[in-house]
């Protein structure tokens, strides 16, 4: 006898892209601890940009911090969102959460400074590197937190 | 190129869509009930030959005519034939099969190989800061070029193994029977549609050094039956050389203890983009293979691909670990510094792209398009995923119509 899993599993999951004519916004829900579809987002939003033709190595530096960005929104957060927005002047990738927040935000931005759990140490994540790196790939870096959640918006001019 | 290499039958192809589905690039349609290849896309891995019931797929091989051309045919026994020898007599065998298809000389592969893993362990000696990708297989080079090209500058620099023994063999042969290099025909048995296709259209050179190529499973169905023997012969074959045949072949070769080895070209993209991210370990290179188990697993090889390695393992451990014949220090004098490495800088792929503008709005039709489908990737339209043929549809080769979930319910 089969037992139905699931009713209907969704391939891609972007949740909902707002349609503007000369910008394109995407928007990728984040689960807290969903380690296997972890990446998932930011390998979604390089391939788009590969498909675009922008400068690989630019390309790259946006791939490695939007991953940064999606992994501590996993391992660190309630849960939240990660939105890419692009036009034809820049690339905006912003993190949003729904808490807990960093209590120190000029302590989180030292490199190997770490509140990663032990579970993901143990995946290999944690090093404290997360904050400095994306700071250092991005063109424009903001970060703001309070209990309700924190907000990081990195920009990339083209 | 005038034509393609991969083409298909159409009175065999039933428009399953089996090779679309297995396909890593998503260059395969079901265009008219028939596949359709774009070739630009494709990486020439051979899944879609392998994955197809009805052998709808052809690969057209060069003619044996064209051996009565050179004076002294050489055949390059490929290193997938380790994976259907467990012993000396089955290795003399092999190369008994390529006499008796007419072929004057036997280079084998082993040899290079065998130097290959020096090189490599010599090169690699050094700390690196990034990991290097062994350049054995042509798709791997292929993937790269087109999905990672910021990757590209951590290629190793060797040339193909079957390039480097050509280069061997023309000249080694030429000076044996006293004739011009350009008399002496070298001919390749390719394993795997990968090198065949790398030999049509070179990768990091002009011109293949090898002159005509066939099919593995054209040769050597009849290995079992030509037993006979006419007279022995000396073979030569490697120890390490011969473990290269398969993967892991980088750990068990050299002294390199930080590698990574990877093979079925699905987890080779896997793990090229957690490269691509710098969330590995660290490591000094990373060996991958399109095909399961390496270059014995080839699509055109006839063993299974874990018998075959086990069959490799078989026979390098009766060769000696310390000695090698005497073929592997001798065939040094016949190969230059540059042989080893390709000659030409491997290019990225440059498209011409439309401004981003437009790539945006195309972008969003394609989104809009896709809240439309049902999203469950049947593959019924003919398009790989939902998302392939809402792109299929901007780009006007589909309709909305193609939909068999949305044609169903209206």
């Amino acid at each position: 006898m089969w037992k139905v899993i699931s009713k209907r599993h969704k391939s891609s999951h972007v949740d909902g892209v707002v349609i503007l004519s000369e910008k394109l916004v995407l928007n990728y829900p984040i689960r807290q601890d969903d380690y296997v579809n972890g990446g998932k987002a930011s390998s979604e939003i390089k391939r788009i940009l590969t498909e675009f033709g922008l400068n690989q190595n630019l390309i790259r530096k946006i791939a490695i911090s939007t991953y940064e960005a999606e992994m501590n929104l996993v391992i660190h957060s309630y849960g939240g969102e990660l939105i890419c927005e692009i036009d034809d002047q820049k690339i905006c990738i912003i993190s949003m959460d729904q808490g807990p927040g960093i209590a120190n935000i000029e302590q989180a931005m030292q490199p190997g400074f770490s509140t990663a759990n032990e579970k993901a140490r143990e995946m290999g994540f944690g090093a404290g590197m997360g904050l400095p790196n994306m700071k250092k790939n991005s063109d424009q870096f903001t970060i703001e937190s309070s209990e309700s959640g924190t907000r990081i918006d990195m920009c990339y001019f083209l | 190129m005038g034509k393609h290499l991969v083409d298909i039958y159409p009175e065999r192809c039933s428009a399953c869509t089996r090779c679309m589905r297995v396909c890593p690039v998503e260059a395969l349609r079901i265009i008219d009930q028939k596949v359709a290849l774009k070739h630009d896309l494709c990486i020439y891995c051979g899944n879609c030959i392998s994955g197809c019931h009805k052998s709808a797929f052809k690969v057209t091989s060069d003619s044996f005519a064209e051996l009565n051309n050179y004076k002294v045919n050489v055949a390059i026994l490929p290193l997938a034939s380790y994976g259907m020898i467990t012993d000396h007599k089955e290795h003399q065998l092999c190369y008994q099969t390529l006499y008796n298809f007419g072929f004057d000389e036997v280079y084998d592969l082993s040899i290079v190989t065998h130097h290959l893993a020096e090189k490599i362990n010599e090169m690699l000696k050094a700390e690196v800061n990034h990991p290097y990708f062994l350049t054995q297989c042509p798709t791997i080079i292929r993937l790269i070029k087109q999905n990672y090209p910021t990757l590209m500058d951590y290629l190793l620099p060797f040339d193909f193994p079957f390039e480097i023994g050509a280069k061997i063999a023309r000249k080694k042969f030429s000076a044996k029977y006293g004739v011009s290099p350009e008399e002496v025909g070298i001919s390749y048995i390719s394993e795997c549609l990968s090198n065949f296709v790398a030999i049509k259209e070179p990768i990091g050179k002009k011109r293949s050094n090898i002159d005509h190529v066939f099919l593995f499973h054209d040769i050597f169905k009849s290995i079992i039956k030509t037993n006979e023997l006419k007279k022995p012969f000396e073979v030569g074959a490697s120890y390490k050389g011969v473990l290269y045949a398969k993967s892991e072949a980088i750990p068990r070769t050299t002294e390199i203890k930080e590698y990574i080895t990877v093979d079925g070209i699905n987890h080779v993209t896997d793990l090229f983009e957690k490269v691509y991210l710098n969330t590995i370990p660290k490591v000094k290179i990373i060996e991958a293979y399109s095909c399961t188990s390496g270059c014995v697993g080839g699509n055109f090889a006839l063993e299974n691909p874990f018998i075959a390695k086990w069959r490799v393992m078989h026979y390098a451990n009766t060769l000696s670990k310390e000695e090698s014949p005497n073929d592997v220090a001798e065939d040094l004098k016949w190969i230059d510094y540059h042989d080893w490495f390709f000659t030409e800088t491997i290019e990225s792929m440059n498209k011409d792209m439309p401004p981003l503008t437009e790539s945006i709005r195309r972008m969003n039709k394609i989104h809009q398009i896709l809240a439309k489908l049902p999203q469950i990737d049947c593959c019924a339209c003919g398009s790989p995923t939902c998302r392939a043929l809402a792109e299929d549809i901007v780009d006007g080769i589909k309709t909305l119509n193609d939909c068999v979930v949305i044609h169903s319910s209206r």
